[in-house]
């Protein structure tokens, strides 16, 4: 195709080692201040010291500056293309928010200081509250969690916290077979055990099925709403109430928030509680994987719960409060990622209530705009409204010795990031596609025409070839341990 | 009506074609998957949209009495350092190859971020002595829980936990948490002068003991005497485990390693990540390489590419969640990608020589400082026995409280009052002092404490 130069968007691209390789003695990488005090060696203070200096690489700035910036280059990212990869929410990241979050305004605050110089973090910290109970209808918020899987984890403590609370110990997790892999690995964590609903043909949770699993057991319900499929549980408020019946509360996994923003909100069907992904829902960056941020949103059953400290409000002061007995505690030290939470109040901040909404309902039209182009190529083993992600198969390829996997790492060589593959994995082979609404319709075409022209020309077997590194072979990783880098001294 | 924005490529007319292509006439029509009765019809209460010089303006006036407004001089530290960081850092992690990209899944297009974290598991493993360590965890203090929860799948059967008093008290909060359905019995290691009573460790160890849990330099500034708590600890055949939040000591102290710890952990803030009123950071995980399968959290590994190139992917992935749901050896899922690479520029920066040399500037700054006020005759070593490396604690006549928020009253917080984490501490403060304090702030400090402690 035309566009297409390099896979990883960089005309040239130049091998690059180990800082440890082209490390030389004597080479300084930055200068350090005049010593203005006596110079105390640490041998004349500790009884034992280091056995000898760290082996950390020696090189100059404008070496350390090419060496990083070389390695850039050997990277796909956002800012090269779409990144279609579903349930991830890989949209722009707007750089205002990034300039914000590192002035020395906002990063140079230390948790301990004074609460009068802390007052514009913590209202910041308020106002995103704020923001994130209107997402939700939900009346609670704790910003702690530094990352989705760890609000999950949070969430969880919280429902194990609200039964005991109530003199019982429920033991059971009742998840979808659509199901992101950290909700069974935090219910675990959490100290429950899972048992796992097939969701209908239609893709949902369906009432018999639960009534078939429901019983004096279940301490909650944890599901993807819309689900992992894109398609919104329309069960869910018979669902929420049968679960409440039984006194089991409803957890929502918020990683498709992206979708409803100000068209549905999870405490108006009787979710207990949810967990934000600011990275994926309001535009943090992903960083190359992390740092994420994890808030949750409870219902008024498990307010009591919420981990400590919480940000209360006295007249116009914000204070932190420690104080409160049937706090699960602590689950992260200071006051989570606070550096996101500006990240994503800036975005909240910039697009305004009817921006959210938009938000989402762009991203359902691209999402369904994908399905509008592929739907005579692609298989859809579920034929649902689709919300801001399409999950179709490789049934149609078939016979031409083409599939899931191959047409990932073929788009690679249309220098483009692959969609998310083999998951949900209710479905085989699953294609799963999220455009997200910052995708403009001629990026959306070029990633159709690629896949298309893929099908069009089955037999090639080894992509990717037009990148820097051609299928790397994971399996000499796994089978012979290199962690480290392994010096010669 | 779908409004308009500059974050939103699609425009109007755009709009009514790619409707058209979906088969329908108005956005409503795609909206119908979701069911009436759980619809919201009202506008989200975040008020309207605002530019960037709106924006801007706001956050001026909210930070008004900040400590960056104020130009404040802080020695406050407790899990968090303030270090010096190169120009250079904020920029390279501004790149948004390394900003932008997802998760290294597809290594074919990730080789950057994927090199970049196998040099920072090696520079992380060099510092700790330790053979292997994990791509990052989300910070000090759940590195330190997950520690604790690894030590379980290694013990399997053992039910008791021994923790040193002297772990950071939030740190300490964040393992309780974590444990609370676990079945596992925490008792806590009390101190003496300071540091871990090594008497009162061997009369709380038992065979049921999984793991006894120490912090070096310690919540109180106190280096502790790692070796010997060690050879304790594996009389009874408990894993030792060191954390570590102010890793810039590895410079200059033993390394967990060599003092024969099983899984070390740390925060790397220290390594010139911003203070960010308490993250994002990034934790540091290490451990022997026999127990490296039951790690938590992404590893990656050397391998080659079809052409026998070197190359890296993320490796051992059928530890994690993704892959063994709930029998994953834990539930994360992230890792702390972008400021694991700020720790590894910074570390690159400062060089064998540079990382050293900070050290000595800290302990030579924190050593003047003990030195000139404890001169004042305002205030004494508590621990004058003790060893410390940038921090330490000195005891006041008065409130300590008081006298912190009196001299915040003029731009300077002098240390944390104990009394934030046991209110039976009055006259405790904890001073932290790195290489960004110089002679003059330190003396300035002394001086206060004259004037009004």
């Amino acid at each position: 195709m035309e566009f297409l130069k390099k896979s990883t968007g960089h005309a040239i691209v130049l091998e690059e080692p180990p800082s440890f390789e082209t490390s030389r003695p004597g080479a300084v990488g930055t200068d350090l201040p005049t010593l203005d005090v006596p110079r105390i060696e640490p041998k004349s203070v500790f009884k034992k010291v280091r056995n000898r200096k760290a082996r950390l690489p020696e090189l100059s700035e404008p070496e350390v500056m090419r060496h990083f910036t070389r390695m850039s280059t050997w990277n796909y990212a956002i800012d090269l293309g779409i990144y279609p990869l579903g349930s991830c929410t890989m949209k722009y990241n707007p750089r205002f928010n990034e300039e914000i979050a590192r002035s020395g305004e906002l990063s140079e605050a230390h948790p301990y200081d004074p609460i009068e110089w802390s007052q514009g973090h913590l209202r910041v910290m308020w106002e995103l509250t704020e923001d994130l109970k209107g997402v939700t209808g939900m009346p609670g918020i704790s910003l702690q969690p530094a990352a989705g899987a760890h609000g999950e984890l949070t969430g969880l403590m919280l429902v194990s916290a609200y039964h005991k609370a109530k003199g019982r110990h429920r033991k059971t997790i009742l998840t979808a077979d659509t199901a992101h892999g950290t909700n069974p690995a935090s219910a675990a964590l959490a100290g429950f055990q899972i048992v796992q609903i097939a969701t209908g043909e239609d893709g949902v949770i369906h009432p018999d099925a639960l009534a078939a699993v429901l019983n004096d057991d279940v301490a909650a319900l944890m599901t993807t709403n819309p689900n992992t499929l894109g398609i919104f549980e329309k069960n869910i408020q018979t669902v929420a109430n049968m679960l409440h019946e039984k006194d089991a509360l409803l957890y929502i996994d918020g990683a498709n928030l992206n979708a409803v923003l100000g068209l549905s909100r999870p405490g108006d069907f009787g979710a207990d509680v949810i967990q934000f992904n600011l990275h994926k829902t309001f535009s943090t960056p992903h960083g190359g994987g992390g740092p994420g941020s994890g808030p949750i949103a409870v219902s008024e059953r498990l307010l009591p719960f919420l981990p400590v400290p919480r940000l209360e409000k006295h007249g116009e002061k914000i204070v932190l409060v420690e104080d409160a007995p049937q706090s699960i505690g602590r689950v992260k030290a200071f006051f989570g990622n606070y550096g996101m939470f500006i990240r994503a109040w800036c975005y909240i901040r910039a697009l305004g209530g009817e921006g959210l909404r938009a938000v989402s309902e762009n991203a359902i039209l691209n999402a369904n705009y994908m399905r509008s182009q592929l739907k005579d190529v692609l298989y859809m083993p579920i034929n649902a409204p689709t919300l801001h992600e399409v999950v179709f198969n490789d049934r149609n390829q078939r016979d031409l010795n083409l599939d899931t996997t191959k047409m990932a790492k073929r788009l690679i060589d249309y220098g483009m990031h692959p969609m998310t593959v083999h998951f949900p994995l209710c479905v085989k082979n699953a294609i799963m596609i999220e455009p997200t609404e910052t995708e403009s319709r001629s990026e959306m075409d070029r990633f159709v025409s690629a896949l298309k022209e893929i099908i069009e020309t089955p037999g090639v077997e080894q992509a990717p070839t037009r990148v820097f590194r051609e299928r790397v072979d994971e399996t000499k990783a796994a089978r012979e341990l290199r962690l480290t880098y392994k010096f010669k001294d | 009506m779908t409004v308009q924005h500059r974050f939103l490529p699609t425009t109007p007319t755009d709009r009514m074609e790619l409707l058209k292509a979906c088969g329908v006439n108005s956005m409503e029509d795609l909206l119908q998957g979701i069911p009436s009765d759980v619809r919201f019809n009202g506008v989200l209460p975040s008020g309207p949209a605002q530019s960037e010089l709106e924006i801007r303006r706001r956050v001026r006036t909210l930070m008004k009495d900040g400590r960056y407004a104020k130009n404040a001089l802080s020695f406050i530290g407790a899990g968090i350092y303030d270090h010096m960081c190169p120009s250079a850092v904020n920029q390279l992690t501004l790149r948004g190859e390394f900003l932008t990209s997802y998760t290294p899944y597809q290594p074919e297009m990730s080789q950057g971020t994927l090199q970049a974290l196998f040099e920072f598991q090696t520079m992380v493993a060099e510092l700790f002595g330790m053979e292997v360590s994990n791509a990052s965890h989300y910070d000090g203090s759940t590195s330190l829980a997950e520690a604790a929860l690894m030590a379980m799948r290694i013990n399997k059967g053992k039910n008791r936990l021994l923790v040193s008093s002297s772990v950071h008290p939030e740190y300490i909060q964040v393992l309780t948490t974590y444990l609370a359905n676990l079945g596992v019995e925490l008792s806590f290691i009390p101190l003496e002068a300071g540091t871990t009573s090594l008497n009162s460790l061997k009369s709380l160890l038992s065979d049921d003991v999984m793991a006894v849990i120490i912090q070096s330099p310690n919540f109180y500034g106190c280096v502790e005497d790692l070796e010997s708590l060690s050879a304790v600890a594996k009389s009874k055949n408990a894993l030792f485990i060191v954390s570590t939040p102010e890793t810039l000591s590895l410079a200059v102290l033993p390394s967990p390693g060599d003092c024969g710890a099983d899984i070390a952990t740390g925060e790397g803030q220290s390594f010139g990540v911003p203070q960010s009123f308490g993250g994002p950071f990034v934790g540091l995980f290490t451990s022997k390489l026999e127990h490296v399968r039951q790690m938590p959290g992404r590893l990656c590994g050397e391998t080659v590419d079809a052409q026998g190139r070197r190359s890296y992917t993320l490796t051992l992935s059928t530890r994690e969640q993704h892959i063994r749901r709930d029998k994953a050896t834990s539930n994360i899922c992230t890792n702390q990608n972008l400021i694991a690479l700020w720790a590894t520029i910074w570390l690159t920066m400062m060089g064998k020589e540079g990382f050293h040399e900070l050290a000595v500037q800290n302990l030579s700054k924190a050593e003047y400082a003990k030195d000139v006020l404890v001169k004042t005759g305002k205030a004494k070593l508590r621990y004058p026995t003790q060893s410390t490396f940038n921090e330490f604690v000195i005891e006041l006549k008065g409130s300590a409280a008081e006298f912190a928020q009196k001299a915040a009253a003029q731009g300077i917080a002098p240390g944390v009052a104990l009394s934030r984490f046991d209110s039976t501490d009055t006259t405790g403060l904890l001073v932290c002092v790195t290489e960004k304090k110089s002679r003059d702030d330190i003396d300035h400090l002394a001086q206060l404490l004259r004037d009004l402690a």
